[in-house]
C-alpha cells in the first residue's frame, strides 16, 4: 500500500460542523404479513450533520435497506412508514403531500439505489433520463419565459425543491455537460444508451442524476456492489468529490466494512432494525463498544495478519414478534441476565458516540 | 511428482466463426499450471469481472473445452476420457458456485440435492447409510442434520445454503474442490465460517481447493498460492506471502492499492485517476500486454509483444516488461514455482 497516499477523498480526520442537515426521530417501518407485522425499522434515531459521511451498516435483514427507502418515503406495501419523524431542514418529510415529497427528492435528498446500474432505463439516452429529473421539478407557474433579467441565474431549486425558473435547452445542455464532466465522464456520453456504458461509467451517470439539483443529502444504497475493486475506488472517490463540491452530507448504506473505514466520517451499525451503536468511524474501528460492531471488525480480513477466520456465531433473529429485551441477547458473548428481558437504552459512550448495550448501563444502576 | 489437475497451455476463445472472424473474445490465453496429486494446496484464482476466471474453472471442470491446449486429470486428457473415468473425474472434482440460491429446485427439499449425488454415484447401498453420509458431512460444514434437512431452500439462510452445497461438494469425498465465488453472496459476517469450512477440508481431509475470486483480502487469508488473472492471461503468480506483501506486476499492485482496508487510518489507494477508467477493447491485440493501456509504467515495448513470464522471487512469477534482468521460465506449469506447505491435519475438527 502506498505510504504516501493521502486522505483527501477519505473523511475520518475532516472537521465537521453541527449543523444538523436532518433528524431522524423514533423511525418505525414494519412490513405487514399474515403472521403479523415485521418490524424493519424498530424505533431508530439520528443526526446527520452538513457535510457529514454516515455508514450504516449491518447483516442482511438488519434493516439498513428499508431505513433508506424509508428516508426517501418510498416504502412500498406491506411496508408502512408507522411512526417517527424525518427532520429535513425545516420540515418533517413524513408530513409533505405526495407532491411536495416527489418535489423533495432528488432536489433535497437523492437515492442511489442499490444496483444503480440497472436503474437506468436501457432505451433512453443518458441525457435524457438526466433531463427528466430536472424538469420533473419546474413548477407550471415558474416563468417560462426566458427572457427577463432573472434568466440568466445559475438553476436553482427554492426550499420547495422547485426549479426558480424552467431551463432552455441550451442551459440544459450546459448543464448536462458539466454534470457529466464533474462524475469523470466525457459530455458525449449524454448521448448514449445505458448498455453501451460499462458498470462503472453506468454508476457515474446515476451519480450525475443524483447530484444534478445539488441535494443536501444524498443516500447511497450498496453504491459499488457490483462493481471491481478498482472501479469501486474511483466511484467513491467521484461520490466524495461530488458531496464536497455541493456540501451535501451522504448517508452510505452496505456492509463493506472496508470501505465504511475508508469513506465514512461515522458509522451506524443496525441490528434487527435498531442502530445499536453510533459513532466516529475512526475512534469505533479502534474501541467498539458494543459487541456486535465488535464481533463485525474481528469478522473483517485483511492483509496485515493471517487469522484464524472468526464469524459470528448464530443466526440473526427473525423479526416477527421479536421477543422483549436485547435482540443480540442470543448470539452476544457478553451476555448477561439484564439482556434477556430488558431493552438496551442508547448510552452517551462520548460526544457524538452511543451504544444500545447493557454493558454500559449496569454499573450505573447498580451504583 | 504426479499432476492431479493440469492445465497445459490452454486457450479459449469465444465468438469468432466462419463469417466473422475478427470479432472474438480471448477468454483464457495461454495458461498453464498443476495441482499436484501429494500435496493438497489451496490455490486463488484472483481477477476482476472480465479476467476469465470463470472460464478457466469451467475448463477445469471439463464443462467446455478448450480451443487449444489440454486439461488433464491424473494425466489423462479429460476430453478423451471413457464414461467410467469421466464419471471418476465428476466425483472427485467438485464444484462450489457462486449463487447458493441459483444452486437449488425450490419445489424439492434440501434432502434432494445431498440424495440425488448419492443416488448417481452409487455411494450408499441402504437409506441407513446414506442418511448417515448426509448427516456426517452436514456436520463437518457445522450445521445440525435435523435442523438443516426436511427444509426448503428458502427456509433457509444464505449462508445455510451456501454449507450445504459444501457438504453436498463433501458427500463424494473429492480430490479437488472448486469454489467460483463461494462468498461474494453472502453476508460478511458469515463469510468467515464458509470460508472456514472450505479451509477445513483442506486441511483436515487433504482435499485441494482452487478458489476463485475478486477478493484479495480472503485470498490473502485462506491460500497457499495465487494466480491474478488480467483479461485471460497470468499476470503474476505465487505464494500469497509474496505477491500480496510485495506485488511485482502493476496490475497486482492497483487492485491491492485499491482494496478498502477495514482500518480507518490505512490509506486507500493514489487519488483518483480517470485515466485508468475507460479501456478500448479492440484496441487490445493478442501480441502485446494485455494491461499496457491501463499501466502507468507503460512503454513501447509493452505494445510490441506479449511480456514473458519471468521469476521474480523464490515463489513468484510475473509477466511484465519491468524486469527485463530476471530470469524467464521455461516451464509452462507455474504450480513449479509454488509454495507448498507441509501437509498436516488439523488435531481437532471445530
Amino acid at each position: 500500500m502506498t505510504a504516501t497516499a493521502n486522505r483527501t477523498t477519505t473523511g475520518t480526520s475532516r472537521p465537521l460542523s453541527n449543523e444538523v442537515v436532518l433528524s431522524v426521530r423514533d423511525l418505525h417501518v414494519y412490513y405487514g404479513t399474515e403472521a403479523g407485522d415485521v418490524k424493519a425499522v424498530n424505533g431508530v434515531s439520528f443526526d446527520l450533520r452538513a457535510g457529514e459521511r454516515l455508514a450504516l451498516v449491518g447483516e442482511s435483514g438488519s434493516g439498513k435497506s428499508t431505513m433508506a427507502t424509508a428516508l426517501m418515503r418510498m416504502t412500498r406495501p406491506p411496508g408502512r412508514i408507522v411512526s417517527g419523524s424525518i427532520q429535513l431542514g425545516e420540515r418533517d418529510l413524513l408530513q409533505l403531500t405526495e407532491s411536495e415529497m416527489r418535489r423533495a427528492r432528488l432536489a433535497e435528498i437523492a437515492l442511489v439505489p442499490q444496483g444503480a446500474m440497472n436503474s437506468l432505463n436501457p432505451v433512453i439516452r443518458i441525457e435524457k433520463q438526466i433531463i427528466d429529473g430536472i424538469m420533473d421539478h419546474v413548477v407550471e407557474d415558474s416563468p417560462v419565459d426566458g427572457s427577463n433579467s432573472e434568466s440568466s441565474d445559475r438553476m436553482v431549486t427554492d426550499e420547495f425543491g422547485a426549479l426558480n425558473k424552467k431551463p432552455t435547452r441550451t442551459e440544459l445542455r450546459e448543464k448536462i455537460a458539466d454534470l457529466l464532466t464533474n462524475v469523470g465522464l466525457s459530455p458525449a456520453v449524454g448521448r448514449m444508451y445505458p448498455p453501451e456504458l460499462s458498470g462503472g461509467m453506468k454508476q457515474r451517470a446515476v451519480l450525475a442524476i443524483a447530484t444534478c439539483l445539488s441535494p443536501k443529502v444524498i443516500l447511497a444504497d450498496e453504491p459499488t456492489s457490483a462493481l471491481d475493486v478498482v472501479v469501486q475506488r474511483q466511484i467513491m472517490q467521484t461520490l466524495g468529490r461530488l458531496q464536497s463540491g455541493i456540501d451535501a452530507a451522504v448517508i452510505l448504506v452496505g456492509h463493506d466494512m472496508g470501505l465504511v473505514a475508508q469513506f465514512a466520517d461515522t458509522i451506524g451499525v443496525m441490528y434487527a432494525g435498531r442502530l445499536v451503536e453510533l459513532g466516529p468511524v475512526d475512534q469505533i474501528f479502534e474501541d467498539p463498544q458494543h459487541p456486535y460492531t465488535r464481533l463485525l471488525i474481528d469478522s473483517l480480513p485483511s492483509f496485515s495478519e493471517k487469522k484464524e477466520f472468526v464469524g459470528i456465531p448464530g443466526m440473526p433473529p427473525r423479526l416477527l414478534n421479536l421477543p422483549t429485551g436485547c435482540a443480540f441477547f442470543p448470539r452476544c458473548p457478553s451476555a448477561m441476565d439484564v439482556c434477556r428481558d430488558t431493552d438496551p437504552l442508547d448510552i452517551e459512550i462520548r460526544t457524538n458516540w452511543r451504544a444500545a448495550c447493557h454493558l454500559h448501563t449496569e454499573p450505573e444502576s447498580n451504583g | 511428482m504426479a499432476n492431479l489437475l493440469e492445465l497445459q497451455n490452454v486457450s479459449k476463445i469465444f465468438g469468432g466463426g466462419f463469417f466473422n472472424r475478427s470479432n472474438v473474445t480471448i477468454a483464457v490465453q495461454d495458461v498453464g499450471f498443476a495441482i499436484p496429486e501429494d500435496r493438497p494446496t489451496i490455490t486463488a484464482i484472483a481477477g476482476e469481472s472480465g479476467s476469465g476466471k470463470t472460464t478457466l474453472a469451467r475448463l477445469l471442470l471439463g464443462v467446455i473445452p478448450p480451443t487449444s491446449g489440454n486439461v488433464l486429470y491424473k494425466g489423462q486428457d479429460i476430453q478423451g476420457m471413457s464414461s467410467r473415468e469421466w464419471l471418476d473425474f465428476r466425483r472427485e472434482v467438485q464444484p462450489i458456485f457462486q449463487d447458493p440460491f441459483e444452486a437449488y429446485n425450490p419445489f424439492y427439499t434440501v434432502d434432494h440435492v445431498l440424495q440425488r449425488p448419492i443416488r448417481n454415484f452409487k455411494l450408499a447401498s441402504s437409506a441407513q447409510e446414506r442418511n448417515e453420509r448426509i448427516a456426517e458431512s452436514l456436520q463437518m460444514v457445522g450445521l445440525q442434520p435435523d435442523e438443516t434437512l426436511g427444509r426448503y431452500p428458502h427456509q433457509l439462510s444464505g449462508g445455510q445454503r451456501q454449507r450445504v452445497m459444501v457438504a453436498r461438494a463433501l458427500l463424494l469425498r473429492p480430490r479437488i474442490i472448486l469454489a467460483d465465488e463461494p462468498v461474494s453472496m453472502v453476508d460478511a459476517s458469515l463469510r468467515a465460517t464458509i470460508l472456514r469450512s472450505i479451509r477445513d477440508l483442506n486441511r483436515d481431509f487433504g482435499i485441494s481447493v482452487i478458489y476463485i475470486t475478486h477478493d484479495l483480502t480472503t485470498a490473502y487469508q485462506m491460500c497457499d498460492n495465487i494466480i491474478v488473472m488480467y483479461r485471460g492471461t497470468v499476470a503474476e503468480a505465487g505464494s500469497v506471502e509474496e505477491v500480496i506483501q510485495n506485488p511485482k506486476h502493476p496490475y497486482t499492485q492497483l487492485l491491492i492499492d485499491s482494496v478498502p482496508q477495514p482500518d480507518p487510518k490505512a490509506a486507500w489507494g493514489e487519488e483518483d485517476d480517470e485515466s485508468v477508467e475507460r479501456i478500448d477493447e479492440a484496441s487490445v491485440v493478442i501480441d502485446q500486454c494485455k494491461f499496457a493501456p491501463r499501466c502507468k509504467f507503460a512503454f513501447e515495448e509493452c505494445t510490441a509483444s506479449a511480456p514473458p513470464v519471468r521469476i521474480l522471487g523464490d515463489n513468484q512469477l510475473a509477466s511484465c516488461f519491468l524486469y527485463p534482468e530476471s530470469p524467464a521460465v521455461e516451464d509452462p506449469d507455474i504450480g513449479k514455482f509454488f509454495h507448498y506447505p507441509e501437509f498436516e491435519p488439523a488435531e481437532t475438527v471445530n
